[in-house]
This record gives C-alpha cells, structure tokens and sequence, in this order.
C-alpha cells in the first residue's frame, strides 16, 4: 500500500464547507479523487476499509477542528493510531483548515507535527495553490 | 433593485452580455435575501457584542468567573458564527462561476438553496446566544404568571413545525396550569420540542410524550422522546455543559446549548431539571417546579 497523490480527502462537519471545498479543489484539475466526510467516525471507517482492500491512501487530509465527536487533532492522533496497527509506516500531508484564531488551537497544531500546514477558513484557489506547491503536487 | 444587485448585473452584463437578464431574477432575490438576512445578523451580533462589553465591565466580583465563561462563549460564538459567513463567501464566490456558465442552472439553484439554508442557520446561532447572553449576563425580572400548558405547548408545536401536534401525546390530568415565567417556560418547552425533533430515529416519526405529576408535592413536567438516545448515566453533568456535543449528534446541525439553555431557565425560576435516557430508547426530560407552583 502506498499514499495516492492523486487522492485528496475533506473532513468537515459542515457539508456546505465540503461543498464549497470540493469545487474549489476540483477547479485545480489536480486529483483524481476528492473525498469528504462530515464525521471523523465515518472517516475512520473509510480508513479501516481502504487497509482490508489494500487501497491507497489519500495524500493529502484536510482537516476541520471543530466537530462534535472529536477535534480535528484528536482525529489525526486517531489515524496514526489506525496506521501503527496496520504497519503503515508512510504518512499522509494533514493541513488543518479551521475559521479559529484562538491560542489553544495554534497550540494544538505546534503539538501535531503531522499537522503541516495551519489554514484559516475560507478556503481559496490561491490558499490551495500556495500549499501545493510547497509540497510540490504542482509540478 | 438595490446596490448589490446592481453590481451583479453589471457584471453579468460585461462578462455575458447576451444574457437575458429577466430570467435572473430569482437569483437576484435569493441574493437579496441573503443580504438581507447578514444584515440583521450583523446587527445582532453587534447587540452581543455590546451587551458582552456592558456585563464585562459590570461584574467586578465574578470578573474571574465571567471572563473564563465569555472565552468559552467568544470562542464558540466566533467559531460558529464565522463558520456561516464564511460559508456565505465561499458559496458567492463558487456561484459567480457558474452564474455565466450556460447550462449551469441546475448548480445555480443548488447554490442559492444553499446560501438561503446557511442564513437561516446564521439566525438560528445568533438567536440561541442571545438567549444565553441574556440568561448568564442579565438578570431578568420573572414574572410569574398562570400559564396553560396546553396552550404553552401548543404555540412552540406551531412555531416549530405544526405538522408536529400529531405527535405529541399529552397526559394533563395532574394540572394543567402552572405558575411560571411564561418566556421562560416557553424557552424551555421550545428546546426540549426542538431536542426531540432533531434526534428522532432516522426512519421514524417523532414520538413524544407529555405528562404531568407530583414528586414529593413538587410538580412535574415530564416529556418523553423516543429518539435515537444518549446513555445519560455516563454522560452524567457533561450533558448540560454548554457547546458539549456528543457521539450521537454527529450527522445533525446543532450549537450543543439546548440542554444548558434548559437547566439555566428552569433554575433561574426556582425549578431544575433531570434528564434519564438510554443509546436507542430515546430521552426523559423531568421539570421540577416549586411546590406552590400549583396552587
């Protein structure tokens, strides 16, 4: 099993947000596959599911912070878990994508280092574009 | 034809000049409305705003107390009602992709329905933190007056959603009229009704029973749900914690305040609440008033 650069994933509990996001990424002509979940248990299940198919792994999360099962942290710190059990030793790109400023959540994510890149809502063509490219899924 | 609309003609004048633009006009009134509507949102939240500033600098021996409370608040308030107009952006922005597009009207509509369900939500946010900031900053005179239960129950049932009434069983025989505040009981009662709504079972109808009785002289509201549940015995105080939500509410939209909003009125008017549930058996609401609320 490896990562898809081809796939990317959304975890937000506002479906309009998905919504929106979707469209956006999906203007950039860049994956195959953009997937989003309104809940970090269904996320979960997805995971589980692609590891008993043996299917690729998005490589690229983006995550919410607020939701009501579990934060968006609590969540990634979940799918590491997820991926120790299955001797998955590659890690996907997470970037957080949240509308909140507050401390506690900065401090959050300098605790997550799988956490990459820390976005603030809403997001846009240049925002996505911009971290792409760091990563170099634009090339 | 206001400004906003006039920018948007211009624009679908220049960028797709052959439009016929009478055939726009739906659109310009879902775009109206929604102004509309940020408007009046903007203009509660300012009166939130306010009301905050004066309470803050008021409560100089909770200040501790209130300022740990209104991070909480703050943080939750921006968070949600940021949400909503970020969401408005993004969806203007994705609607003015496809408003020039021909054959996109299908997507068009979609957006607008959706620009006119996210405002409706952005009121609803805004009106249940006003009713928190007026419930924890303010302290209200109650006035207790005789209130009909029937009666109570039947204007939430219509301002909710009239259909609902068939659903409710009501059992009256213990009283029938209490004294209480009647915006409080009211509030309560909405809650409650709205609780039930929202964690219905999936492919049910709701069920809701209504009964009222004596405990130890205390009267008592009682309102059963048959909905989808919570485990109350492990959940115990966290339930009534403001913004908690939980597992079972993960597919439905909700500010996690209705349980606070609940025990905070019933409290503010001498009565408190108790709640019992089971995952699948739904939830038991118990209102406690005080003894001479029957008379």
């Amino acid at each position: 099993m490896q990562l898809d650069r081809n796939k990317i994933l959304l975890i937000d509990d506002n479906e309009i947000t998905n919504f929106c996001n979707k469209d956006i990424i999906g203007d950039l002509n860049i994956f195959n596959e953009i997937l989003a979940f309104t809940s970090p248990g269904e996320t979960l299940d997805y995971l589980k599911s692609l590891f008993e198919n043996k299917k690729d792994i998005p490589a690229i999360f983006i995550v919410d912070v607020k939701m009501p099962e579990m934060d968006g942290f609590e969540l990634i710190d979940e799918i590491d878990e997820l991926f120790e059990e299955h001797d998955f030793e590659l890690m996907p790109l997470f970037f957080i994508l949240t509308t909140s400023n507050h401390k506690r959540d900065y401090e959050q994510f300098d605790k997550t280092p799988q956490a990459k890149e820390y976005i603030t809502k809403p997001l846009s063509e240049e925002k996505l574009k911009e971290m792409l490219s760091k990563f170099s899924f634009l090339d | 034809m206001n400004l906003r609309n006039k920018i948007l003609i211009k624009q679908i004048e220049r960028l797709a000049p052959d439009q016929n633009l009478s055939e726009w006009e739906p659109l310009f009134h879902a775009v109206d409305r929604v102004y509309e509507q940020l408007h009046t949102e903007v203009r509660l939240l300012e009166e939130i705003a306010n009301k905050m500033v004066d309470d803050m600098t008021d409560a100089n021996k909770n200040l501790e107390r209130i300022n740990e409370s209104l991070d909480g608040f703050n943080y939750h308030v921006s968070h949600d009602l940021k949400s909503r107009f970020m969401n408005t952006q993004s969806l203007v922005m994705i609607l003015k992709k496809y408003v020039n597009q021909p054959g996109q009207e299908d997507k068009v509509n979609e957006i607008c329905e959706k620009l006119e369900w996210n405002s409706e939500k952005a009121i609803e946010t805004v009106n249940e933190f006003l009713e928190i900031s007026r419930l924890e900053y303010e302290n209200e005179e109650k006035r207790i007056e005789i209130c009909d239960i029937a009666e109570c129950i039947t204007n939430q049932v219509e301002s909710i959603n009239g259909l609902l009434y068939k659903h409710i069983q009501l059992d009256l025989d213990a009283f029938d009229k209490i004294h209480f505040d009647k915006t409080s009981l009211n509030s309560v009662l909405r809650n409650i009704l709205t609780n039930a709504i929202k964690y219905k079972k999936e492919d049910e109808e709701p069920r809701i029973e209504i009964k009222t009785s004596f405990n130890f002289d205390h009267p008592m509201i009682i309102i059963r749900d048959h909905g989808i549940g919570l485990d109350t015995e492990i959940l115990g105080d966290e339930l009534f914690k403001p913004f908690n939500r939980f597992k079972n509410s993960k597919f439905i939209e909700g500010n996690g305040v209705g349980l606070f909003l609940i025990r905070k009125t019933m409290e503010s008017g001498g009565g408190s609440v108790s709640i019992y549930g089971k995952e699948n058996e739904g939830v038991t609401l118990s209102l406690k008033f005080k003894k001479d609320a029957v008379r």
